[in-house]
């Protein structure tokens, strides 16, 4: 049985002709928690946004198989009903938009695509229920427009609140942990801990280990310069909060 | 435009209903020597300046007749079985209309009025000087006088349609809605056609808001291939409580003038809107508002969407006497383009003599947000789906300011189905 998930090869892109990613490498299995660290500008975010399907960046070369269909084929909406979630590192403020009707819709559009049945009001409000107590999401919350007049941590608790609703395959966390003070990163932690299954998997993308310490990964990633330059254990996160990511740039000019 | 052109190309038009009555007549005179006076408006004209009227007179118009087949309930609310009035081609047409007897309210035709009642016509509308509101009143084909004794509040809305069912017909009807202190109502203005023809209508509303009356009007403009001016003249007295959304979906060129007067303390005042042209079509909202007295609040919300090579307008003006402390006066507008090659005009503008008062205003003309776009995608909306979804959360604001259900209902469907073809 195959047990790969995504499989990025040779991975490059660039936005107005500056090349951001210079070539990926990675290969997540089911049941894998991997996280990707690395210094501001290295290339973290857009790795998500690319594999999360925003056009404004434009791969050049390498391939990204996902479940054995080509990703980067796909459009953003494909790739959500086919099981990619990401968490935005800034959930977009949108008003006027209520937060239940809009993931009732998101549930329907994707069940259309798998020729199932649309989602019951029951069974769509039963799931809302269970889903939102996960990560303690305020009722009100839940019937306001999405995001709008939410504080940081609130728009994250959304985000996995969302993420928890739509059951991903692959869920791809941008740097989920900023903006969030001690109690609400345990919150979203355990959230995230509690949707893990041996049938799905994790991208942590984080610049600090602390998140690492609740969610705690299979193999840590250090992207520098648009390259994975290190993987190892989750001990590589914590080597790294301790000489901080001069150390990798020391090394690499060695 | 010469007034002489414009008078040649509506030289044929029959003013049937009002030549029974010698009332009238005056009014239509004294509006003659004003429209004489102050001429059409022409490129100079700046509160005309972007929307220009020459075009809907290069060709004759008529007067319409009575179509025996007419069908109207595409147009009407089945559920509220409420009052309806239909003026077809300019004139009441008594065989289609339902009013029943509402306790408190009587309606009648400007031919049936009492000499105190035609008195009143023309005395706010004479505030402003408007050459198309002028020419109403020369012109003036039919007039309803809708009267709402004091103490009298109305369960069910009354319903006004509007519908041109010939092609080249020019219609001036005129309304007069006196509602006494203590009464309330609320009043929908269909203005509706069912074929893409090209008429006119020019349309006056005068509206007398005595103390603690309140008046929420429904102005639906859905007249595909119509030209449409229409103005309001409303006057506020001590603690009414006005509310007017306009929602024009088509129109091959629409000018809404819109002219509050609020004369007494105390007063609410909303005015919202909505205009959704796309092809060529030309929507023109002008907004007057002058805050006489203190301690009243007002607020003004429109939003545009704008498709192809059409055009928006948006001239909001809000004047604060001198007396007229501790007001608030809010006003609103945004835009969404849709096309590279559709237009706005947005004009925001605050005349405060007062010192003591509280007062907004701000217009945004952007494209749709393309981050909430891509966040929506990425939760599995289709792109169609998605913009769907913002476009109708842009103008929920508006929506949910409606106040009849069935409205509200019925526009948040035609709004989601029109926003959806695109």
């Amino acid at each position: 049985m195959n047990k790969n998930i995504i499989n990025i090869k040779g991975l490059k892109c660039e936005i107005e002709g500056k090349e951001i990613l210079k070539g990926i490498d990675l290969q997540i299995n089911k049941g894998e928690i991997h996280a990707i660290m690395g210094p501001n500008g290295s290339g973290k975010s857009t790795l998500s946004s690319v594999l999360a399907g925003k056009d404004e960046y434009e791969v050049t070369s390498g391939s990204v198989d996902y479940l054995g269909k080509d990703l980067l084929d796909l459009s953003p909406e494909e790739r959500s009903w086919e099981g990619v979630f990401l968490a935005f590192q800034y959930p977009v403020e949108i008003p006027g938009v209520s937060n239940v009707n809009f993931l009732r819709t998101a549930l329907n559009e994707r069940n259309k695509y798998k020729r199932l049945d649309p989602v019951s009001a029951k069974n769509f409000l039963a799931m809302v229920k269970e889903k939102s107590a996960l990560v303690g999401l305020d009722n009100k919350l839940k019937n306001r427009s999405v995001n709008e007049g939410f504080s940081g941590g609130e728009k994250k608790r959304n985000e996995i609140f969302q993420m928890a609703m739509l059951e991903p395959t692959l869920s791809i966390l941008d740097e989920t942990d900023s903006g969030l003070d001690i109690d609400a990163l345990r919150i979203v932690s355990n959230g995230v801990n509690q949707l893990k299954s041996n049938e799905n998997a994790t991208l942590v993308i984080t610049h600090y280990q602390r998140l690492l310490d609740y969610i705690v990964p299979d193999f840590v990633h250090v992207l520098y310069d648009g390259k994975i330059v290190r993987t190892g254990g989750k001990e590589l996160a914590l080597e790294l909060e301790e000489k901080g990511y001069d150390w990798i740039k020391e090394e690499l000019a060695v | 435009m010469s007034l002489m052109a414009v008078k040649k190309q509506i030289a044929s038009l029959d003013l049937l209903d009002l030549k029974k009555t010698n009332l009238i007549p005056d009014l239509a005179k004294s509006a003659e020597v004003k429209l004489n006076e102050i001429g059409f408006p022409n490129r100079k004209s700046e509160d005309w300046k972007y929307t220009k009227t020459a075009q809907l007179f290069k060709k004759p118009y008529k007067t319409g007749k009575e179509n025996p087949n007419l069908k109207l309930d595409e147009f009407s609310f089945p559920k509220m079985k409420c009052p309806t009035l239909v003026i077809e081609n300019g004139s009441i047409n008594a065989h289609l209309s339902c009013v029943g007897d509402v306790q408190g309210l009587s309606i009648n035709s400007f031919v049936d009025i009492n000499k105190e009642q035609v008195e009143k016509i023309g005395n706010i509308s004479n505030k402003k000087e408007n050459p198309f509101s002028f020419l109403n009143a020369s012109h003036l084909q039919s007039g309803i006088y809708i009267h709402l004794k004091k103490k009298n509040v109305l369960t069910q809305p009354l319903h006004l349609i509007f519908i041109n069912t010939e092609s080249q017909v020019f219609s001036n009807t005129r309304i007069y809605v006196h509602l006494e202190e203590f009464s309330e109502m609320n009043l929908i203005q269909s203005f509706v056609n069912n074929n893409d023809q090209d008429c006119v209508t020019n349309h006056v509303s005068e509206i007398e808001l005595a103390e603690n009356s309140q008046l929420s009007i429904e102005k639906i403009q859905n007249v595909l291939g119509e030209s449409h001016i229409c103005s309001e003249y409303i006057r506020q007295l001590n603690s009414s409580v006005f509310r007017i959304n306009t929602l024009s979906s088509a129109g091959k060129l629409i000018r809404n003038g819109l002219n509050v007067f609020v004369e007494g303390e105390n007063c609410t005042s909303y005015l919202n809107g909505l205009f959704i042209p796309s092809d060529d079509e030309h929507i023109d909202n002008h907004t007057h508002l002058e805050h006489i007295k203190p301690n009243c609040f007002s607020s003004e919300c429109y939003k545009g969407i704008i498709n192809d090579k059409a055009t928006g307008i948006f001239n909001g003006k809000v004047v604060v006497h001198e007396d007229a402390q501790k007001i608030m006066a809010y006003q609103q507008n945004n835009n969404i383009l849709l096309s590279n090659e559709a237009v706005v005009n947005a004009k925001p503008e605050l005349e405060i003599y007062a010192d003591d008062v509280k007062c907004s205003h701000g217009s945004t003309t952007g494209q749709l947000d393309e981050d909430a776009l891509f966040y929506l995608q990425a939760r599995g909306l289709s792109k169609s789906a998605a913009l769907q979804l913002l476009m109708v959360g842009f103008v929920d604001e508006v929506l949910q300011g409606i106040q009849v259900e069935e409205v509200k209902n019925f526009y948040s469907n035609k709004i989601e189905s029109l926003l959806s073809s695109n």
